[in-house]
């Protein structure tokens, strides 16, 4: 992962929609580090990790996406997911959904990665941080 | 047809809003272009030779007169008078200034519209038979299930940047009328032994430069189970389709390269982890959304055939247009009427913002004020009296759009070419026009029969040649403009592809080449037989002797 000591690199925190503070260490060094052309682990293997970090060599690599959501639908995992390489503030909601808890990002971007997670607040798609709008009646879709 | 509620609504303007955001951080240079060209394609703007494009969703090509006259108005303020019908069931405007597209999706959320993934690489405009739920011939209305597949693939999460563009159709009629096998998914309904209706699942379907025909990866899939599978079809591809090359991009490639079982594993096995994910619908949304599409309900008429029958007896023009353009109903006395949008000097599929109203008022005149636009680029008003056909045709001939047929030589699909599109190596459009010069005659037209000619600008295959009667194909030949003839695709569900003739043709020999193909088909036909079926018994052989001679 990219050096972050002198502050280039922070991590945003999907669900905040605010910049992690204290965030160095798992910027640092998640447990787990792939990128998009990898496979995910295995099972027991991911039974072990608290974090992992999927790196994105461009961003319209959608494999992240997929990897994003076997790891929490199909594997059970439930730590933090971060998003690094490549990754644009309007997909800030499209990794929420998927799962990512945080993404790393410049400074200078964030109040891009605040703006874009306020646009979208209905979906049409049934995930585990975000059920599908219409069959929420009871949550609020506005809040998160 | 679907009505919005306030969610839906609510989705469109903040859907609007995130784009006059994107559109503004591109204009002040916050935004690159490398990084603004996703987001403005998933919002269905091209930047083409000469302007930007705007493509918008007509879901499953289903829109109400209100919609249309919309659409009209759309066309007169931010284009210029016209609008163009497309394969996909949408309608593109080629003259759009980028710093109004913001005002053109907000006009388009007010219609209860978009724009949303009509171009992109990620799920398009999910299409169907242009005759769904007016069709004498089909187990059960497909429409119901083309707008849950709409709502689902609408900015689904996981599914936003696939390896290419995805394209889902879904039909139920007993013929096919939606290019199933010519999809990445192709839906098929069907009922089984047990009579319960489900989905005969095709993929890997598809035309470009490695044109394919869909393989079944399911024999009968329950309709309740409809969005999980599909979700794992698309995850097995999002993962492990190729990215290398954008040419070896799509489904089709994958499941030939690991082959259908294979393919069918990985899908099931994905599937077995995801059916407890809650991805399936619940019975009440489903019943919400299907129950926008239960059948019209159509007053008792009596039988207006005899009034049909005594102006076809009465006028040529009219018995012409009749027998092409009248479609058979479930209801008694009840049909549906095709408007052509070809002819000499017309694009293929294009409309002036005027026929768009005119046509629009006919079918709150005559229709249910729905209308339906068609893979192969023209309208259907459905839900016709027939007593009310002779009327409606007197309107037609009004608007101008009375000349011609349905399904017959002159019905040509064909993309916008290199007169607009930058990956065009011909321009399809003055190619058609000699061909609609060529077969200028009703009469002959009616003579020649059903046969369905397509002309593609490239290899891309916009215009489905590979699936025509007599498909022709735009190729740079030394810098200059040539055009491949193919014979014998077809579109249906067992989807085959056209084989080429020979050597290609010069723009102005294009008309000659297939005037001689027509000519050897009237002398070899036995009678009735269709050009297609004449083809089969006859082999491409007698055609390719009459084209280049025996050497």
């Amino acid at each position: 992962m990219a050096p972050v000591e002198d502050g280039s690199l922070i991590l945003f925190d999907l669900a905040a929609s605010d910049r992690l503070a204290d965030g160095e260490s798992l910027l640092i060094q998640p447990d787990y580090s792939l990128s998009t052309n990898d496979d995910v682990p295995d099972a027991d293997h991911i039974a072990r990790l608290s974090s992992i970090a999927i790196v994105f060599p461009v961003f319209s690599d959608g494999r992240g996406f997929t990897h994003a959501r076997r790891l929490r639908t199909i594997f059970g995992f439930t730590g933090q997911l971060i998003a690094d390489g490549h990754i644009i503030p309007d997909q800030a909601d499209y990794l929420f959904r998927c799962g990512f808890t945080h993404v790393v990002v410049t400074p200078d971007r964030l109040g891009d990665w605040q703006q874009a997670r306020r646009f979208i607040r209905i979906q049409f798609q049934s995930m585990p941080n975000s059920r599908h709008s219409r069959l929420d009646s009871l949550s609020d879709a506005s809040s998160f | 047809m679907y009505k919005y509620d306030n969610l839906d609504q609510s989705f469109l303007q903040s859907r609007s809003a995130q784009f006059r955001d994107q559109v503004q951080r591109r204009l002040s240079g916050a935004l690159s272009e490398d990084e603004f060209k996703p987001l403005r394609l998933q919002n269905g703007l091209y930047l083409q030779l000469h302007a930007y494009m705007l493509r918008v969703a007509i879901p499953y090509g289903v829109l109400s007169s209100d919609q249309l006259r919309g659409l009209a108005g759309i066309a007169r303020d931010f284009d210029r008078g016209f609008g163009h019908f497309t394969t996909r069931q949408n309608i593109q405007f080629n003259w759009i200034k980028l710093v109004e597209a913001p005002d053109i999706l907000d006009r388009l959320a007010a219609l209860d519209m978009h724009a949303i993934q009509t171009s992109g690489n990620c799920i398009r405009n999910t299409t169907t038979d242009p005759l769904a739920g007016a069709a004498h011939d089909e187990i059960a209305n497909p429409l119901g299930w083309c707008e849950i597949i709409r709502q689902w693939s609408t900015l689904h999460p996981e599914f936003a940047f696939l390896p290419r563009k995805f394209k889902i159709a879904v039909s139920a009629g007993a013929t096919d009328r939606a290019a199933t096998g010519f999809h990445d998914i192709g839906l098929r309904m069907v009922k089984n032994r047990g009579g319960e209706i489900g989905f005969r699942v095709l993929v890997g379907g598809g035309q470009g430069r490695t044109p394919r025909a869909a393989q079944v990866l399911n024999a009968f899939l329950p309709t309740r189970h409809l969005l999980s599978y599909l979700e794992a079809i698309l995850r097995v591809y999002n993962a492990a389709g190729r990215r290398d090359n954008i040419y070896k991009a799509r489904i089709k490639i994958l499941v030939e390269a690991m082959g259908i079982s294979a393919f069918a594993d990985a899908v099931n096995s994905e599937w077995l982890g995801l059916q407890s994910n809650g991805l399936d619908l619940p019975v009440a949304e489903q019943d919400r959304i299907l129950a926008h599409f239960a059948p019209p309900v159509l007053k008792p008429v009596r039988d207006g055939s005899a009034e049909v029958l005594a102006r076809r007896q009465a006028d040529q023009a009219f018995d012409l247009w009749a027998a092409s353009n009248i479609h058979p109903h479930w209801h008694p006395g009840y049909s549906s009427a095709s408007v052509s949008l070809k002819q000499i000097g017309r694009p293929p599929g294009d409309a002036s913002a005027s026929e768009m109203i005119a046509i629009a008022d006919l079918a709150d005149q005559f229709g249910r004020g729905e209308l339906r636009i068609t893979y192969t680029q023209n309208i259907i008003v459905p839900h016709i009296k027939l007593i009310d056909l002779p009327t409606f045709y007197d309107g037609l001939i009004k608007a101008g759009l009375a000349g011609a047929e349905d399904a017959l030589i002159g019905d040509i699909i064909a993309c916008p070419g290199l007169d607009y599109c930058n990956l065009a190596n011909a321009r399809s459009l003055p190619v058609a026009d000699r061909i609609f010069a060529r077969f200028d005659d009703p009469s002959r037209r009616h003579e020649i029969g059903p046969l369905r000619l397509n002309i593609s600008g490239c290899i891309n295959a916009c215009a489905h040649h590979h699936a025509a009667d007599i498909g022709v194909l735009g190729v740079n030949k030394k810098g200059v403009e040539h055009f491949q003839i193919t014979l014998g695709g077809k579109a249906g569900e067992a989807a085959q592809i056209g084989r080429i003739l020979g050597p290609s043709f010069a723009e102005e020999d294009v008309p000659d080449a297939i005037e001689t193909i027509i000519n050897i088909y009237l002398g070899a036909r036995h009678e009735g037989e269709i050009f297609a079926a004449c083809l089969d018994r006859l082999g491409i052989a007698p055609f390719k002797e009459a084209l280049y001679g025996t050497g």
